[in-house]
């Protein structure tokens, strides 16, 4: 047991921070933000190009090769960097493309990491949300589809989503392509690209059925599972840099004539800040690691996300608490790592869900 | 102990709430709500009818042109305008007002009192700079005396409402080599005068601050507020009309009020336990509140100084609020997170969304006196502890 990174863990944890620092300055996260210049299809390329967007995946099989923690690493840097970009959800299509048995996910998954073609997945739909009614999830009968796909997150800049449907009454899941249907981009309060897929009588060959029937509900169960545990893990670097700001800008501002940060209080909130972010961090790797080795095991995940949500919350107030106005002035990067933090806990499910899942994990049915 | 609350104020409440509420409103209530509240042309607009239907000044005194009323009009009246998310001019009516009442020349009474019972015009508060925010005593901004004039320079920053406002009501230092907290004046500053320029800050959430920069900016003596080198006192014992003003309850219940009537429609399955438990616990702060508020309201309004109550309320509202926020919207769902203007934005009959809510929420944390800060004072004044 060894709670560090490996030496291949190490490596790539130092080329995504200085990649991202070097490509990604705040004045760039700014322009981003404000939505006046997303993210190009040029620098999503370059990601591509370095291999971030499908890391996992047997090589075989056209995957990267590498292990759910290695791949979470680098997910852990773009939160460091609170760089908004697709890369957990590449990385579970990536899973899910090389698990998949039925259509031509193996083209798919080549096209993914050749980064010919860019991928995403719907987030958890799971959740008691109180959706319209206009949102129903897809189903396609007579080889026609309809249905909307909710807040697809990237759905603007990829060229495939992965989700499920209902096909003539069955389960299914498929990998849909995004340029036959219409997309409504919307704006989460973090900016993050998100956007309604409408599928409105498009054809069934418009999408790759990837799994039928129970194969179809384990993908789906694994996809909810993976963006949950990567999600968990890009928010685990959110929440270090924000520690990290937070003790600079305590320490460097003097107030009362001596640094904030001996004021007892204020040490004490920065000290909080640092216990609920490593303990998600280690919640969420070791619920990751537990996964990766038994597939079916996904409580963990559940029990690490609901501690998460509260720790967002904590996280939430006390930076700001401690960086006064300076936190919430848009010219400084924090808002960026609290905004999608706040995020976190409500996209994919919030308590609720979580509670739900982890009675069912705790599995309380009486015996008699 | 008598918990009844005055029939005169809660009459006076529901006639103002219906006012409110009538046709003749709806068209400015509108224009407030698309505005987002953080003020500008709809706001006074809004501002200029009510000071024309004489509802700025009913906890003023009448030598004033106030009502006379208690001050738990005031407390009525931030109530119904908060619970509607509708604007009050918060400082002009709360701290400079009752400021000018109690300490301000004859001409200065005559110059502002009526305009702004009138709502004609809105001042800005010039305290907070670069490196004097918690300590504010610590301002370098300086005013010094050249014949008639005070020149004025220095950097002010969060000068919230300036690029709107007539005025700054700007804390300078007029004398260097005093102790910090007995250097301290407070200016009136045109807001078009020569020298004082304003730059936009922006606020998670969209919101709108300033900075203004002085340089040498002039203003004629009589703009002194009271006398020279007492501003500390004047800024921090105003406190008042401030306390009783502020109905941070107003937003939580309006917020509330609307949950449990979506869950109305929508339903609440039985076997959502987080929710179900959460509701209930909300619904249990948000009383405990509101009976702190209530308290807060009542000294004030008999004539006591709610020293540490006032902290309490503060304290303990402002940290409910961000984290009630986030559970709403985990109750809502992503829906909530949508920014106004896209496609799938859930919008409350204010045109709100919850999203703006929760960035907005971490202000009140530190400002108007950080947490920590009060806490401190809870500690020395509620509990007598030793500082
Ligand atoms: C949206 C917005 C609007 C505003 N509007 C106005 C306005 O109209 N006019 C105006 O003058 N100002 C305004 N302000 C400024 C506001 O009053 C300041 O932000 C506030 O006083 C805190 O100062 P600071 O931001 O410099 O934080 P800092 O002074 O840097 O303090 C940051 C944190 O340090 C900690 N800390 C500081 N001192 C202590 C201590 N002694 N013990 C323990 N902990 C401590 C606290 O946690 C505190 O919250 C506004 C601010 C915002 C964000």
């Amino acid at each position: 047991m060894r709670y560090s990174d490996s030496e291949t863990q190490q490596l790539l944890r130092s080329t995504t921070r200085s990649y991202l620092a070097a490509e990604f300055p705040p004045e760039r996260l700014y322009e981003i933000e404000s939505g006046e210049s997303p993210l190009s299809s040029d620098e999503l390329q370059k990601l591509a190009g370095m291999g971030w967007l499908g890391l996992i995946g047997p090589e075989p099989a056209g995957g990267g090769g590498l292990g759910l923690l290695d791949a979470a690493v680098v997910i852990e840097e773009f939160g460091y960097a609170a760089v908004p970009a697709p890369v957990a959800f590449s990385n579970v299509a990536a899973d899910l493309l090389a698990r998949a048995k039925l259509g031509d996910s193996a083209r798919h998954l080549g096209n993914l990491t050749g980064g010919r073609q860019t991928y995403t997945v719907s987030e958890s739909t799971r959740a008691s949300d109180a959706e319209p009614a206009s949102y129903s999830s897809p189903t396609a009968v007579a080889g026609r589809l309809h249905g909307t796909l909710p807040r697809v997150p990237f759905a603007t800049t990829a060229d495939w989503v992965l989700a499920p449907l209902t096909l003539d009454g069955q389960p299914a899941f498929a990998a849909f392509a995004l340029d036959g249907a219409r997309i409504d981009e919307t704006h989460l309060l973090d900016r993050a690209s998100y956007a309604d897929i409408h599928l409105e009588d498009v054809r069934l060959d418009r999408a790759t059925i990837l799994a039928t029937g129970d194969d179809a509900l384990e993908l789906h169960d694994r996809c909810d599972a993976l963006v949950t545990a990567l999600s968990l893990i890009e928010t685990a670097g959110m929440m270090q840099r924000t520690l990290e700001l937070t003790g600079q800008y305590i320490t460097d501002r003097v107030q009362f004539g001596q640094p904030i940060a001996k004021f007892q209080a204020a040490r004490h909130r920065a000290a909080d800040l640092l216990m609920q972010t490593e303990t998600t961090r280690w919640a969420a790797f070791h619920a990751l690691w537990r996964f990766e080795q038994d597939p079916t095991d996904s409580d963990e995940i559940w029990l690490a996300k609901h501690w998460a949500v509260r720790a967002a919350d904590r996280v939430f107030q006390v930076s700001h608490l401690l960086h006064g106005g300076v936190g919430v002035d848009i010219e400084y990067p924090l808002h960026l790592y609290t905004q999608a933090i706040a995020a976190f806990a409500v996209r994919g499910g919030g308590m609720s869900e979580m509670v739900e899942r982890t009675l069912e994990g705790l599995d309380l049915t009486p015996r008699r | 102990m008598d918990f009844t609350y005055p029939a005169d104020v809660a009459e006076f409440r529901a006639e103002f709430g219906r006012y409110l509420d009538s046709e003749e409103m709806a068209e400015l209530v509108r224009q407030n709500h698309a505005e987002d509240g953080w003020g500008g042309v709809a706001a006074k607009a809004l501002w200029r009818k009510l000071g024309a239907d004489g509802y700025f000044g009913t906890g003023w005194p009448e030598e004033y042109g106030g009502g006379g009323k208690s001050l738990l009009y005031l407390h009525g009246f931030n109530y119904e305008m908060g619970y509607r998310r509708l604007p009050v001019p918060v400082v002009t009516l709360n701290t400079v007002g009752p400021t000018l009442m109690r300490i301000g020349s004859e001409e200065q009474k005559q110059a502002y009192l009526r305009k702004i019972l009138l709502g004609e015009i809105e001042f800005s508060i010039g305290y907070t700079e670069p490196e004097a925010g918690t300590d504010l005593a610590a301002l370098q901004t300086s005013a010094v005396r050249d014949g008639d004039d005070y020149v004025i320079n220095g950097q002010k920053v969060f000068t919230s409402g300036a690029h709107h406002a007539d005025y700054v009501w700007l804390a300078v230092r007029t004398d260097k080599d005093a102790p910090k907290h007995k250097g301290i004046s407070i200016l009136i500053v045109p807001i078009d005068a020569d020298g004082l320029e304003i730059r936009p800050l922006t606020i998670m959430g969209g919101g709108r601050s300033n900075i203004t920069y002085y340089s040498d900016v002039r203003v004629p003596v009589s703009a002194l507020v009271g006398e020279e080198n007492r501003g500390w006192q004047y800024i921090t014992t105003q406190l008042d009309f401030e306390r009783v003003a502020i109905s941070p309850i107003a937003q939580l219940e309006r917020v509330f009020d609307w949950l449990c009537e979506r869950f109305r429609e929508d339903g609440l399955p039985s076997t959502d336990a987080w929710t179900r438990a959460t509701l209930a616990r909300m619904a249990a702060d948000i009383n405990v509140l509101k009976v702190m508020e209530l308290k807060v309201a009542s000294m004030v309004a008999n004539g006591e100084v709610p020293v540490y109550e006032a902290s309490l309320l503060k304290v303990l509202s402002n940290e409910f609020r961000v984290t009630f926020i986030g559970e709403v919207l985990q109750m809502r769902g992503a829906a909530g997170l949508v920014q106004k203007g896209f496609p799938g934005a859930a919008l409350d009959r204010s045109e709100d969304t919850l999203e703006k809510q929760l960035r907005e929420s971490p202000i009140t944390l530190f400002g108007g006196g950080s947490n920590d800060v009060q806490r401190d004072i809870i500690a020395t004044h509620g509990l007598g502890l030793p500082r």
